[in-house]
């Protein structure tokens, strides 16, 4: 039901008489939704109320699963006190995970980078995300930087790892949620992963991750919390 | 509780930020176990859990 053109016009500066239209039209098709919807639910038999009480148990179940998460949740944030960290030998060397967002925080991340001394800070991966071909460049570059600079051979080998983006720029916030879930489980594909199977274990899990955003670090971070979460009976504490 | 090795997460605030926080950044505060930025004005003095090292780049 489309107004005219001049119609159209004639309301937006009538302020009062626009208002007094849109919901009008709009409760009238919530209306419409709402009562489409209960004879829909009518025709299959079930009432709301019924569905909601044969689904009570599971209800329960997840709001204990909930509770409990959120309390081991709680308990493993790192809070006031420094997580301890082992001491480490002047020859021991720490493998590193090194996010580079796009743009300006990759550039960043790589300046940041160059106090690192590759020597020790390996073996190095770096995360980009799809389509970054900017990061992946940089990154590459960076690398010949430090092998010309002189490094060995076993502390220029660095790997690429490409994330799905969690969001694109100008993407729908309504689809964010299905991207970001994407881009999850690729985090934990290589971040949980390799503790949970030996066989998926490829080179040395990563010790240490530096980002600075943006978004596609939230993922990530939820990918590493998995692992905190999970209760798991291990000879060595965790580090 | 012993948990599954997880990595040391360091979140370095951008440089560009001076007076305040990105959303990022505000997200994972409280999960990161240091967590930096380069202006002191981009964080309350209240906080001692955000390190402020000055212009790290």
């Amino acid at each position: 039901m489309e107004l005219s053109c001049a119609a159209q016009h004639r309301h937006r500066h009538d302020g009062v008489a626009w208002l007094g239209l849109a919901p009008t039209r709009t409760a009238a098709a919530a209306g419409a939704l709402f009562s489409t919807t209960t004879r829909a639910a009518q025709m299959l038999s079930i009432s709301v109320w019924d569905a909601l009480a044969s689904l009570w148990p599971i209800i329960k179940v997840l709001a204990v699963i909930a509770v409990v998460v959120t309390v081991r949740l709680l308990s493993i944030l790192p809070g006031r006190q420094k997580r301890p960290s082992k001491k480490r030998s002047p020859s021991e060397t720490c493998s590193a995970a090194l996010f580079l967002g796009s743009g300006g925080h990759t550039t960043e991340l790589l300046l940041l980078l160059r106090s690192l001394n590759p020597q020790r800070y390996t073996p190095r991966s770096y995360f980009v995300s799809s389509g970054d071909d900017f990061s992946r460049k940089k990154a590459i570059a960076f690398e010949q930087e430090w092998a010309e600079g002189g490094a060995t051979a076993a502390s220029t080998s660095y790997t690429i790892v490409t994330l799905p983006r969690a969001r694109a720029v100008h993407q729908s916030w309504l689809s964010t949620p299905i991207s970001t879930a994407l881009c999850f489980i690729e985090c934990a594909r290589h971040f949980v992963l390799p503790q949970i199977s030996r066989r998926a274990a490829s080179s040395r899990p990563p010790e240490l991750v530096i980002m600075n955003g943006p978004g596609t670090c939230v993922p990530l971070v939820a990918a590493i919390y998995v692992n905190r979460v999970s209760i798991h009976a291990r000879s060595s504490p965790a580090s | 509780m012993l948990s599954l090795p997880s990595p040391r997460l360091i979140y370095v605030e951008s440089f560009a930020r001076v007076k305040s926080l990105s959303l990022t950044a505000r997200l994972l505060r409280p999960f990161v176990d240091n967590f930096v930025v380069q202006w002191e004005d981009a964080v309350g003095t209240s906080d001692d859990r955000a390190q402020c090292r000055g212009w790290l780049v």
